[in-house]
């Protein structure tokens, strides 16, 4: 009886492998016949002749996130070109986090959509993307934002186009000033982080607000501080680089960070204990100062209604003023199903006319050459010259950290160490000593400290 | 008459308490529900009022015009075909791994790979998991989500506690009567196991009303996504979207609460009579 | 002869029964076990990459102090927990089986709605009502003059919160186990004990309780297991902050592989927690003599 159980169950496994196999090799040959829409054919058809004229009457396939803010710009670019051109747009909508691991599914299962608005994909796996020289002359767009947004986190190949710009900035809250007796700082004067921290427990006294200070938990927030302080995440090693993450600077910065979320900030956002947005915190009058992203700017016109805000200058530290520049950027897969519609697309949309339209809804700086968003009232162009002018900031450092592409090695990892700093499980040296470490392990660099 | 009146009282002490427990269960869905009618500038504003002092159903809008039907439409497929399918075979295999315990002799082994699905956390798998659905040609079909999960060890359980406590005479006669094995377990058996069966539609209807996971990995069709995927889609990198996760939680749990209220009356009975009486 | 042919129809239709879901277990849990094994030897990235790297994630993980740390916390989560996943479901039971009690179907059905919910919904339910700003509990304990509570700030009361949503999502579960239970009880021996005299508190601890016993097995070893997984809830409540302090085995794993694509590294811890947990319940099963006869 045994014996046959054994039989039996061999059998059966057998059987279940056959049928896994059997339907593997039905699954590898689908997307030849059932799987890609004749479109994909025909567009390839095209691809030999594109002087033929625009492509028609296809369906565009996108993958976009739903970060708030956007979405308005690039959604009704893709629809008007849809009108324009009697293509239709199939839109799928995955959240950054989800996207990172529904890319690589839907790579295995040659089921990549045709265009895609990405923070990191494109740079993450730039060979599955399309290199955008052969699209667009790469010339008239701003090289910085192409190196920080568009390129290839291991090569130079630029693979995608940003069509969302944005810098860190601070938002504040002039009702909340006023009431503290608080004049803002203007680019001649900015403050120095110290004084930041002081006013915001002026504000919290008397300024009517919960806290002074408020920041989106990310690490392209608390960046700035580090940089500011005159810190890195990595240094220039000849070829390669030292991880620098755990300086002294580092540590004095994180701990008076820590402090800060002790005195004048909400410190759950910052100890991760929330699914708390600061920035509904800001929106709520409920925190007077606000380090965010400037595509917030949209935003805040139309849902701020509780106070006046404004924008202000990044306060100094020890090696000056810093700010950190990113977006999101559009990238073809390679092996989407029509690359060439998407391709057809971007080559549209980054026209100068269409450019300039998508650039007064999205309402950031521009990322080609020559052409500048102008906001419609006299405090809005206050604004955004402040804005305009943070991107100055970027740091040497800053730059040499992104050529690092630290963030393929560790990621994720380096926020949970800030926000086991900020809840006090770690003291800030234990902190940074540990992601240090582990930044140092997996990328093979040295420790410069 | 003292004993009437004390009895009364307790009746209306033991009434009370069960009416405030039952309450305090279901506030926190009802204070969901509220908050799902507030609009945006009421949701975050101290005081906070349990009724909505302007209601409005804009985010119930919204979440509809996002095309949250076509995505209840979809877990309903997913959880219908699932529930179907699970009910039959963990009834076929509860049945036999019962009835056969005299005449097989390694009935108790087979049970016991399937125990193998109760202890394992099937979060690990996910990966493999989709890696045989991709290799199958299921990717991006509903079949892909739905295949994967439908053997439950806790269906096979419950179907085989049932079956044990019912006498094996009840299969001779069967038998004797000339019927084959099949017909024995379709016309004769599988009525008698009513009350597990409607257990377990509601469990099985419930899980594959909530799976999340699977589906999200397997569906890359906009068109195709299930009511859960939905819903994640409102937490963001920097946040909750709270209007729309609010309407869309209270519009998610509509379809599942429907189907227990219809079914509930059998399940109390179902799981005395599932076995785990111990 | 004919015994042995008749045997033989028997294997034949118990494997016609079983195959199905056989079959099905096989394709879609068995294979994926031996899969993940494989990966957990291996550097797999879910795509790209995948290097045959011996016992390295093994001894990455039983190397690291994080893993550790996270267990432990684990363990304390589902200890503490425990006796009110016991507790609340049978006094829950006790109440809805009472003949005093009016209206017995709504209590029933109210208190079981919470059990319908994914841990998504519930968790987002949970932390609209322990939100440390806006949130309900905050308000109410101020409208008493009470100091508002750091429900994500404070390692404990974060627990706390996640501990209330996991409970508040298998009460009404358990509570259908136990009422199960009770109904199984003779009536005959409550009389018994009134005619002796014995008030209704007397006879809970001294007929339902013991009596109730092989249910407490099933529901201590069932929401052990559901502790130690712990997870999707969490992801709607405190994303496993304050620090790490509401981070345990689970998302130790999602967050250390799969969310960085360490597939390898994620299928190792997995093949470890999993041994873990069989461990536990069958040392748990041994305990308990198995619920009696299961």
């Amino acid at each position: 009886m045994k014996k046959m159980f054994r039989k039996t169950m061999a059998g059966v496994m057998a059987a279940a492998l056959a049928v896994g196999s059997l339907s593997a090799c039905g699954g590898a040959s689908k997307p030849g016949n059932g799987g890609a829409p004749a479109g994909g054919q025909d567009a390839s058809g095209n691809a030999g002749n594109e002087n033929a004229g625009p492509i028609t009457g296809q369906t565009l396939q996108v993958m976009i996130s739903e970060e708030p803010g956007e979405g308005d710009a690039l959604g009704s670019a893709l629809k008007k070109w849809s009108e324009e051109t009697g293509n239709e747009i199939k839109q799928i909508i995955i959240s950054h986090d989800d996207m990172l691991s529904k890319f690589p599914s839907m790579a295995k299962n040659n089921d990549l959509p045709d265009l895609v608005a990405t923070t990191r994909l494109h740079q993450l796996y730039p060979e599955e993307f399309v290199d955008m020289d052969t699209v667009l002359d790469l010339s008239q767009f701003n090289g910085s934002a192409l190196k920080i947004v568009g390129k290839s986190y291991t090569s130079d190949t630029i693979t995608g186009i940003p069509d969302q710009y944005t810098t860190t900035c601070m938002f504040y809250n002039q009702d909340a000033f006023a009431a503290a007796g608080i004049d803002a700082p203007t680019i001649d004067k900015p403050w120095t982080w110290d004084e930041l921290y002081e006013n915001a427990k002026t504000l919290q006294e008397k300024g009517g607000v919960k806290y002074g200070f408020a920041a989106d938990v990310s690490r392209a927030r608390y960046d700035i501080l580090m940089y500011a302080g005159g810190g890195s995440l990595v240094q220039q090693d000849g070829d390669t680089f030292k991880v620098a993450v755990n300086s002294p600077e580092n540590i004095q910065t994180l701990e008076r960070f820590v402090q800060a979320n002790n005195e004048v900030m909400p410190k759950a956002i910052w100890a991760g204990g929330t699914t708390d947005n600061p920035v509904e915190y800001f929106k709520n009058g409920d925190a007077a100062i606000l380090l965010s992203g400037s595509w917030n700017y949209n935003t805040f016109t139309t849902e701020v209604s509780k106070f006046t805000f404004g924008v202000m200058p990044t306060p100094k530290g020890s090696a000056g003023q810093s700010a950190i520049i990113g977006g999101e950027a559009l990238a073809i897969p390679v092996n989407g199903k029509n690359p060439e519609l998407a391709k057809q697309f971007v080559a549209w949309l980054f026209e100068k006319g269409q450019y300039e339209e998508f650039l007064q809804i999205r309402k950031e700086p521009s990322v080609m050459n020559g052409i500048t968003y102008t906001p419609d009232t006299d405090k809005a162009k206050e604004d955004f010259a402040i804005i305009q002018n943070e991107a100055g900031y970027v740091t040497d450092t800053f730059m040499v950290d992104e050529s690092s592409s630290w963030r393929t090695y560790k990621d994720n990892e380096y926020r949970d160490a800030l926000k086991r700093a900020v809840a006090g499980e770690l003291s800030a040296k234990d902190a940074l000593d540990g992601f240090a470490k582990a930044l140092a392990e997996s990328s093979g660099w040295d420790m410069a400290y | 008459m003292e004993g009437s009146t004390k009895r009364k009282l307790e009746v209306a002490l033991v009434t009370l308490l069960g009416m405030a427990v039952a309450f305090l269960m279901i506030f926190p869905i009802i204070w969901l529900c509220f908050s799902s009618f507030k609009p945006s500038s009421e949701l975050f504003a101290y005081p906070l009022h349990l009724f909505p002092q302007n209601p409005d159903a804009s985010s119930y809008a919204g979440v509809v015009e996002d095309g949250l039907f076509n995505y209840v439409k979809n877990s309903l497929f997913l959880a219908v075909v699932g529930t179907v399918i699970t009910v039959v075979i963990s009834a076929m295999c509860g049945y036999a791994l019962a009835i056969y315990r005299k005449e097989v002799s390694y009935v108790n082994k087979v049970f016991a790979i399937f125990l193998l699905g109760t202890l394992i956390p099937g979060e690990i798998l996910t990966i493999a998991q989709f890696t045989v659905v991709s290799e199958m040609g299921l990717y991006n079909n509903i079949w892909g989500c739905i295949l994967p999960v439908v053997t439950t060890t806790t269906g096979i359980f419950m179907y085989r506690q049932h079956y044990m406590s019912i006498p094996l005479e009840l299969v001779e006669s069967g038998r004797l009567d000339g019927a084959s094995e099949f017909h024995i377990f379709r016309a004769l058996m599988l009525p008698l196991g009513s009350s597990v069966t409607v257990t377990l539609t509601i469990f099985s209807f419930m899980w594959r009303w909530n799976d999340y996971i699977l589906p999200l990995m397997v569906l890359s069709d906009q068109d195709n996504f299930t009511i859960q995927i939905a819903i994640k889609s409102y937490i963001g990198t920097m946040g909750v979207d709270w209007n729309s996760i609010l309407a869309a939680s209270i519009l998610s749990i509509i379809p599942i609460i429907v189907i227990f209220i219809v079914l509930q009356r059998y399940i109390t009975g179902g799981l005395a009579a599932s076995g785990v009486k111990g | 002869m004919k015994r042995k042919n008749q045997a033989f129809s028997h294997d034949r239709s118990f494997w016609m029964f079983v195959l199905p879901s056989l079959l099905l277990f096989g394709v879609f849990f068995l294979l994926p076990l031996g899969m993940s094994i494989w990966f957990s030897f291996t550097n797999y990235d879910g795509w790209k990459t995948m290097d045959f790297m011996g016992i390295k994630n093994y001894v990455d993980i039983l190397t690291s102090g994080d893993f550790y740390k996270t267990l432990s916390r684990t363990m304390v989560y589902t200890a503490c927990n425990l006796p009110f996943k016991v507790a609340i479901p049978l006094l829950l039971a006790a109440l809805v089986t009472s003949q005093s009690l009016k209206g017995t179907t709504l209590v029933r059905t109210l208190v079981y709605i919470p059990v319908l919910f994914s841990a998504l919904v519930a968790g987002i339910t949970i932390n609209w009502m322990f939100g440390q700003e806006y949130g309900l509990v905050n308000f109410l304990l101020q409208k008493i003059g009470a100091d508002p509570l750091q429900w994500s700030l404070n390692p404990v009361l974060a627990t706390v919160v996640i501990s209330v949503a996991s409970n508040w999502i298998s009460a009404g579960y358990y509570m259908l186990l136990y009422v199960g239970g009770i109904n199984n009880i003779s009536r005959e021996l409550y009389e018994a004990a009134s005619v002796d005299g014995a008030k209704k508190v007397q006879s809970f601890f001294r007929i339902t309780l013991p009596l109730l016993m092989p249910t407490t097995f099933i529901v201590l070893l069932l929401s052990t297991v559901n502790l130690l997984k712990e997870y999707a809830l969490i992801q709607g409540i405190s994303l496993g902050g304050p620090g790490s302090s509401t981070t345990y085995v689970v998302q130790y794993i999602f967050d250390q592989g799969f969310n960085q694509s360490r597939y390898g590294y994620a299928s190792a811890a997995g093949i470890l927690i999993s041994i873990l947990f069989i461990v536990i319940a069958v040392v748990q099963f041994k305990a308990t003599k198995g619920g009696g006869e299961v």
